[in-house]
């Protein structure tokens, strides 16, 4: 595995993945697409999210599957929820309905935590008890395409992808990607496939430092770190109910605001850039901003307590921060 | 023209019971119709942008619509092409969605024919390379429940991409810009007189702007179809608006589009024949167009003022009495001014020396047409004399400034 790739992508990862990439290497990286056997599974996390928005994404993936075997691609498709509300969302009889209903999906499974774990602590729990060829991590309101999993399988069956995204509508985001390859830096996870063993041998999210966001890109950067592609797949689309205001900007909930402030802090940290990190806090600082200094504060209680990630990359091989962006972008949003 | 005669030229335009060929009512429905019947015309050519506004239908928080394609082609694998396209889509979604397919020729075919068969209580238009977000259906719900039997229209945004070809990858819809805000979020009947400021997909029509009102597509216009039957429209039923930005207008950098396939030659004669056929018949303008009318002319006179003054020529069109009367009171400023009076003297003694007739121009002899005042204006500005008085003219004004402030004082 040299590097390769193009237009700011190249890595030479030989950081201490190189064992698990030559293991990886010798092994089959290709999930081994023969007739009808690949089994597909995708995972959402709940919080408080419209039933109706539920069963509307699952009438999504039980079409797309439908596409998927008709062509021989897929031989099964799971979907699993987990569920981080305070009171069960899904309740035996909606689940018995809706695995009537949708008889395209091999089996729909509903686990209600009890406790809010977070993205990536909900992804990792699901990923517990799971068993498919491949894992699709999307948000429980998107509607994907009909041919979304024929066009991600087919993304994955390429040479050295270790995961592969959705291009979502009506917002896209506005990374760059190579627009010959699709190469990009990372993978949202409002929906993204890879291979279920690299998920395991990664040991999943980083859920001790991302509890929302900004998990997608730190899983992103560990893929490539092991040595494989992201590939943005255009073909391939995910529905992403998001809105503008009423001048053109970005709605952005206080939520997203202050994890996304966080999540940008840990990785700086994390992808060994400390001087991006101060760059960061002192204009989460001065920014005025509720949800951006709570997110400082946060950051520094970590440091204080040592909950602060092992920094990683250290030769700065994938990780790419832009203007103090998370990678190349193709233009700016407002 | 007397009145009597405008009411009947007004009902005359505006009770027409059919224009064009191939005009027809929306269908009486025999069911319960759907609020919005959403026609989208395609040539069968561009399935992956179909696909994308097939997408963000399905993604409708309100899901009482009917979907219309009408396939603008006689080829039939292109129309089966759709047909599969749409045959991918869950059973909801088929079942909200029907093909149509029309050989006539002209881009307003289409349309007539998407509307002759709808069966919804509004229709609007989706172009086969643009889409929306989530809630453009329910933004058209809610203002028709504000304001039923109007236009509604939504706020559209635009949005930059190129199609790029990739080797042996499908050519794919990039986006290379964030989305920007051409066009108003409310609707101003007097600036659509002059242009089109209302993308397709952001008005729906009542029905009854089809059944009742009998307007129809014109087909014989080859571009801004859209354009002439909703400024008609909005005459006649008035406008609803919201900020809500709701639909994407996609702008092709590459590749074809209507700005590629038709040359700014065809637009602008489009362009011309909407208007001579607003100018052909009385306009219905809403409340406060008089006020709006009022200030644009207003406006547009002090330019003309300022225009005059510093010495631009003004076109005919721009001659009225009130820019007139303004260089008449120019001219006397100027005729007045202690510039023009001190260098009287030397002006007629080098007169009488070179035998040069000069301007001898006095107030009684001001001529009474605009482009002879400005003339004359023009003259006295670029004189000699004029030129050289520039110091006087500023002592003047300093010490006049100089009395105001010590006044105020």
């Amino acid at each position: 595995m040299g590097s390769r790739g193009s237009r700011g992508y190249r890595y030479r990862s030989r950081s201490n993945f190189v064992a698990f990439a030559t293991e990886w290497e010798r092994k089959s990286r290709r999930p081994k697409i023969r007739g009808c056997q690949l089994i597909i599974r995708a995972q959402s996390i709940l919080y408080h999210t419209p039933i109706a928005s539920i069963t509307r994404a699952i009438e999504y993936l039980d079409n797309a599957a439908r596409i998927a075997r008709r062509a021989g691609i897929v031989q099964g498709v799971v979907i699993a929820y987990g569920d981080c509300s305070p009171q069960p969302l899904i309740t035996i009889d909606d689940l018995t309905d809706l695995k009537r209903r949708f008889s395209n999906l091999t089996d729909i499974e509903y686990n209600f935590f009890d406790r809010n774990h977070g993205h990536g602590g909900g992804q990792n729990r699901l990923l517990e008890d799971a068993a498919s060829d491949l894992l699709m991590i999307v948000n429980p309101d998107v509607l994907v395409s009909p041919t979304a999993f024929i066009e991600l399988v087919s993304a994955l069956g390429r040479a050295g992808v270790g995961l592969v995204e959705a291009r979502q509508l009506p917002i896209e985001h506005q990374k760059e990607y190579d627009p010959q390859t699709g190469e990009t830096n990372w993978a949202s996870g409002a929906c993204a496939m890879g291979p279920m063993d690299l998920f395991r041998d990664l040991g999943g999210f980083d859920s001790d430092s991302f509890f929302l966001h900004c998990d997608d890109v730190d899983f992103s950067w560990r893929v490539r770190l092991a040595g494989f592609e992201i590939v943005h797949q255009t073909s391939a689309i995910a529905f992403h109910d998001k809105r503008l205001t009423n001048t053109a900007s970005r709605v952005a909930n206080p939520t997203e605001r202050y994890y996304s402030a966080e999540g940008t802090l840990l990785l700086s940290y994390k992808y060994s850039r400390p001087d991006l990190t101060k760059i960061y806090l002192r204009n989460f600082d001065a920014s005025g901003d509720e949800d951006h200094i709570k997110a400082a504060s946060a950051f520094r209680l970590r440091e204080k307590s040592g909950r602060l990630p092992t920094p990683i990359d250290n030769d700065h091989a994938v990780a790419k921060f832009v203007n103090l962006r998370l990678g190349p972008w193709r233009f700016l949003p407002r | 023209m007397s009145a009597p005669y405008i009411l009947q030229k007004l009902l005359e335009t505006y009770n027409t019971t059919r224009e064009g060929d191939g005009a027809k009512s929306p269908q009486v429905p025999l069911k319960p119709a759907p609020f919005l019947s959403i026609i989208t015309r395609t040539r069968g050519s561009r399935n992956e942008t179909l696909r994308d506004t097939l997408m963000s239908l399905a993604g409708q928080t309100c899901l009482d619509f009917e979907l219309i394609i009408v396939v603008h082609s006689d080829s039939a694998p292109l129309v089966d092409s759709v047909r599969g396209l749409v045959a991918e889509f869950p059973s909801t979604m088929c079942e909200q969605t029907r093909i149509i397919v029309c050989s006539r020729p002209g881009r307003a075919a289409p349309l007539n024919d998407g509307v002759a068969s709808s069966k919804g209580h509004y229709i609007a238009v989706l172009d086969d390379d643009d889409f929306v977000f989530a809630h453009y259906v329910e933004t058209f719900s809610t203002l028709a429940r504000q304001t039923p039997g109007a236009l509604l229209r939504a706020t559209c945004t635009r949005q930059d991409f190129d199609m790029t070809a990739a080797g042996s990858f499908p050519t794919h819809p990039r986006a290379i810009s964030w989305f920007s805000m051409p066009w108003p979020a409310t609707y101003d009947a007097i600036l659509h007189v002059v242009e089109n400021q209302t993308p397709f997909m952001s008005v729906a029509f009542p029905a009854e702007v089809f059944s009742a009102d009998g307007l129809c597509f014109d087909e014989s216009l080859t571009t801004a179809e859209d354009w002439e039957l909703t400024t008609r429209a909005a005459m006649l039923r008035g406008v609803v608006s919201t900020p809500e930005i709701t639909s994407v207008y996609r702008w092709w950098v590459n590749g074809a589009s209507s700005q590629t396939e038709h040359q700014p030659d065809e637009w602008k004669a489009n362009a011309d024949k909407i208007r001579q056929k607003l100018d052909a018949q009385p306009l219905l303008l809403p409340p406060g167009s008089a006020r709006r009318i009022a200030q644009l002319i207003e406006g547009n006179r002090s330019i003309n003022v300022q225009r005059l003054s510093a010495g631009i020529s003004l076109s005919e069109d721009d001659d009225d009495p009130y820019l007139n009367e303004s260089a008449y009171q120019l001219l006397v400023g100027l005729l007045n001014s202690l510039s023009w009076r001190w260098t009287r003297p030397v002006r007629q003694l080098i007169r009488l020396l070179t035998g040069r007739s000069g301007i001898g121009l006095t107030i009684d002899q001001i001529p009474s047409s605009l482009s002879e005042r400005q003339e004359q204006i023009n003259k006295i500005r670029s004189s000699y004399f004029w030129r050289i008085a520039l110091p006087l003219r500023l002592i003047g004004t300093s010490l006049r400034r100089a009395r105001i402030w010590s006044s105020e004082r």
